[in-house]
């Protein structure tokens, strides 16, 4: 047996372990199994002194095992190398780009998970009932709503035919200044400079880009959330709460929800990766200026050191937030901590 | 009516079932009639599947999903339950009458601490605040004779032994001050001795507060030794009841008398 | 192919139901020669990853050791990511093309069927009927076919059926990145890329009948998940 002093260390040394296996891996098969990078920036034309010249260049002139090595003492300073369509270090690519992102999820996660846990609770508590019948509809349509087409829709709906809501021009509509940067969030950072005005056009060009995303996170979680709710509306403690007296809204979503939530955290930690990857999808459609956008550029262009930066950042995210989700759970569930 | 003044509880033919998948109703309950007066502390006594809990469940409105109530009528200190607004129903749940349950480790909700759950329930009854209830349902606790009422506060039900888990169950119900408390198999699945300790802390418990008690058991000892009034049931009719005394000592119905000898009170008493 | 070339951009009429795109291709008969590609593809995904997973998972449930071991540790490794940049990333390796998308979409869920088939086998493992079957002189790889499998077929089938709407889902976000069977070719998801700047100067029906189509195509598999789910609970859960 492992003292239980150690199994925080083993738990970090697991996580660094599967981030270095993934980020190996697709390293690998970025350099072993595709086409030969230097084309990108020679022509067909090109000499074999000019390929090789571009080669070195690119540092893909050395061995196999020597560009690993360089590459991972790169990843240990925070190096991840420079674009090869831009010349930009990837580091701070990732960086610049990274606030849109998480703008971007955070609001649309948060209105997933507000949205599934209220349709969730309602379907549980009223279960049988007409309610449930429209609302179970309403989630299987958000768990078959492809994203991509959702966001076009949208967009067709409430820019071009209604005109209530901004086109698509990224954070900000054309030609308007960003607020000054505290946070990178633009609606928090011009909340917190006193600028409403600002914060208001921010948060429209958020609207409909959040809601695009947040319709396919609401239904796993409203799902997750009535089967739990109906588990625990049945069981002994719900039923003493209610011979205690306690009102019908706080057995609900006091003593009915909290047992349950355990079980949408997991979800909810999902949802992560679901958004990061509805990110790539949406935010080329409303031209957001993240790190989604960043991905998908550099994968069909096999810009491979933003392709492996951004597997790097999705990977330590995962880990990060799986790690979190492991301390919230002993937190919210006591029977976890013995 | 001049006697109603003194019962707390009438129920009266009172009818119900679970509904099949043919929205057949197969009865449970058939005409169960009985009374409890006030400030006695009352048995109702049958085996598994008599009917019992459900009635008792009838009683509070809480009844499983699936069963439902066919016929009769059950009168709260005069009031029928049944066919009053369920909001004002709501409001009796707790203050009038109140439930404590069989296997409390489970009837304590697992993901809030047994302070934080005792103190709700203060917070509800009593218009007191956080601090106050707090304070409150740590003296209840050690009403209930839960050792180190503070750190026990903190606990959560999986830290707590069934005994322990009872009574703050018994403490929760306290904080209603209710004026009918109906335990189901309250000792049931616990030690022998802990059995003893709990029934004495509910007569105690009793004494102090002048509250009715209906206690709900498949064990005539525990009966014979703490009622004084009795209900026997059997297959959801109720076969005979009456006071302890005459049920225990002359017996007319031949299920009762089966009952008797089959707990052997007969050789103990 | 049949031409079916009209005005550009027309929209839905009673001559082209779905209107037509910005070649002047109607877009009915589009949207229903994708419907072929994207449920044969579906499909294909579905089964080739349930068999995998199936036979992949109870023979790690059923006979442990190094084996299962192992298994468990590329199911952590895999789960580590999320499953639409998986494929993402592995398209823009293997390039585009029909077998790439049907191999790596339907390597995306095989952790869950391996890991659904080993719990179900692992917890059948002890059951009377495959004693029975050990005592009588089967062989182990026997009694794990023709006793095991069978019996755990249903939980694996639930999930099958809302993987499928996922793997629809999938196969249309990958067509429409680019990264799907062709660029161009008749596929909901690219329809939809090939409809997307058409949205802003108003003709929503490009993009509009082939989503529309990925939607349906989805719900209905939820649907059948949900039906074989309530069969045996009358419809208690959703």
């Amino acid at each position: 047996m492992v003292a239980a002093r150690l199994r925080p260390l083993l738990r970090i040394v697991g996580a660094m372990s599967v981030i270095v296996g993934i980020v190996s891996v697709t390293f690998l098969v970025s350099r072993v199994f595709t086409a030969d990078p230097v084309n990108l920036f020679v022509g067909n034309s090109a000499t074999k002194e000019m390929r090789d010249q571009a080669r070195k260049e690119l540092g893909l002139a050395d061995s196999l095992p020597v560009q690993y090595l360089h590459f991972l003492r790169g990843l240990l300073t925070g190096d991840l190398g420079k674009s090869y369509l831009t010349g930009r270090p990837v580091t701070a690519d990732l960086i610049t780009r990274m606030p849109a992102t998480l703008e971007l999820g955070l609001y649309a996660i948060t209105l997933g998970v507000l949205m599934g846990v209220i349709v969730g609770v309602l379907a549980a508590v009223f279960r049988g009932s007409a309610l449930d019948g429209v609302l179970r509809l309403l989630t299987t349509a958000g768990l078959s709503l492809p994203q991509f087409w959702v966001g076009l829709m949208l967009l067709w709906l409430f820019f071009v035919t209604l005109h209530v809501a901004p086109g698509p021009s990224g954070r900000m509509p054309a030609g308007m200044e960003a607020p000054p940067t505290i946070t990178g969030l633009y609606v928090v950072d011009a909340v917190l400079q006193g600028d409403w005005a600002t914060a208001m056009i921010a948060a429209k060009q958020l609207l409909l880009p959040v809601l695009t995303l947040s319709v396919g996170s609401f239904a796993p979680i409203a799902r997750q959330v009535r089967s739990a709710m109906v588990e625990s509306l049945d069981s002994d403690y719900v039923r003493t709460a209610r011979a205690m007296g306690v009102s019908q809204t706080r057995v609900w979503f006091a003593y009915a929800l909290k047992p349950g939530l355990l079980s949408v955290l997991t979800i909810a930690a999902g949802l992560v990766g679901w958004t990061l990857a509805g990110s790539v999808l949406v935010e080329g459609i409303f031209a957001w200026p993240g790190i989604g956008q960043l991905a998908l550029t550099a994968i069909r262009s096999s810009d491979y050191p933003i392709v492996q930066g951004f597997v790097l950042y999705v990977a330590v995210l995962y880990v990060v937030i799986w790690a979190l989700l492991e301390a919230v759970y002993t937190r919210v569930d006591p029977r976890l901590r013995s | 009516m001049n006697a109603s003044s003194d019962v707390v509880l009438d129920v009266k033919r009172l009818s119900g079932g679970f509904e099949d998948t043919d929205h057949q109703i197969l009865p449970v309950l058939t005409d169960v009639t009985f009374s409890i007066r006030r400030g006695v502390s009352a048995a109702i006594v049958g085996e598994s599947g008599s009917g019992k809990s459900i009635t008792a469940l009838s009683v509070l409105g809480l009844t499983p999903a699936g069963f439902s109530l066919t016929a009769g009528q059950i009168r709260f200190e005069g009031e029928d339950l049944l066919t009053m607004d369920p909001a004002r129903r709501r409001k009796l749940s707790g203050r009038g009458l109140s439930m404590v349950f069989q296997d409390a480790r489970a009837a304590l909700n697992p993901v809030f601490t047994v302070g934080w759950q005792i103190a709700d329930v203060v917070r509800i009854h009593q218009d007191v605040g956080r601090r106050e209830a707090r304070r409150r349902a740590e003296e209840l606790l050690d009403r209930v004779r839960v050792p180190e009422p503070a750190r026990r506060m903190k606990q959560y039900p999986h830290e707590f032994s069934g005994g322990m888990a009872q009574r703050a169950m018994l403490a929760m119900a306290l904080a209603c001050q209710p004026r009918l408390l109906i335990l189901d198999e309250p000792t049931t699945g616990l030690d022998v001795t802990i059995q003893a300790d709990i029934l004495d802390l509910i007569a105690d418990l009793k004494a102090a507060s002048g509250m009715t008690t209906c206690l709900i058991t498949h064990d005539l000892g525990v009966v014979a030794e703490n009622c004084d009034q009795v209900v026997v049931m059997q297959q959801g009719c109720v076969r005979e009841s009456g006071s302890c005394a005459q049920i225990i000592n002359t017996p007319t119905d031949p299920y009762t008398k089966q009952l008797i000898s089959d707990s052997r009170l007969v050789e103990t008493s | 192919m049949a031409t079916n070339v009209g005005p550009i951009y027309d929209p839905p009429s009673l001559a082209h139901p779905f209107g037509t795109d910005r070649l002047g291709d109607d877009i009915l008969s589009r949207t229903m020669s994708a419907a072929t590609l994207d449920v044969s593809i579906t499909v294909a995904v579905v089964l080739l990853s349930v068999t995998v997973g199936t036979v992949w998972g109870s023979v790690a449930g059923f006979f442990g050791s190094w084996f299962d071991y192992l298994t468990m540790r590329i199911l952590e490794l895999l789960n580590a990511f999320p499953s639409l940049l998986l494929a993402m990333l592995v398209i823009a390796v293997a390039g585009p093309g029909l077998l790439n998308v049907v191999f790596v979409v339907a390597l995306l869920p095989l952790p869950d069927y391996v890991r659904l088939a080993r719990a179900e086998v692992r917890s059948k493992k002890n059951w009377q009927f495959a004693e029975a079957a050990k005592l009588v002189g089967r062989r182990p790889v026997g009694v794990l076919f023709a006793h095991l499998v069978p019996n755990s077929l249903r939980p694996l089938l639930t999930y099958a059926s809302v993987n499928a709407s996922q793997v629809a889902a999938t196969v249309g976000a990958l067509g429409f990145l680019g990264l799907g069977i062709q660029p161009g070719s008749a596929e909901w998801g690219s329809m939809i890329s090939r409809g997307q700047d058409a949205i802003l100067s108003g003709q929503w029906w490009v993009a509009g009948f082939p989503g529309l189509m990925i939607f349906l195509l989805a719900a209905a598999f939820h649907l059948i998940s949900d039906a074989i789910a309530d069969s045996r609970d009358q419809g208690g859960s959703w």
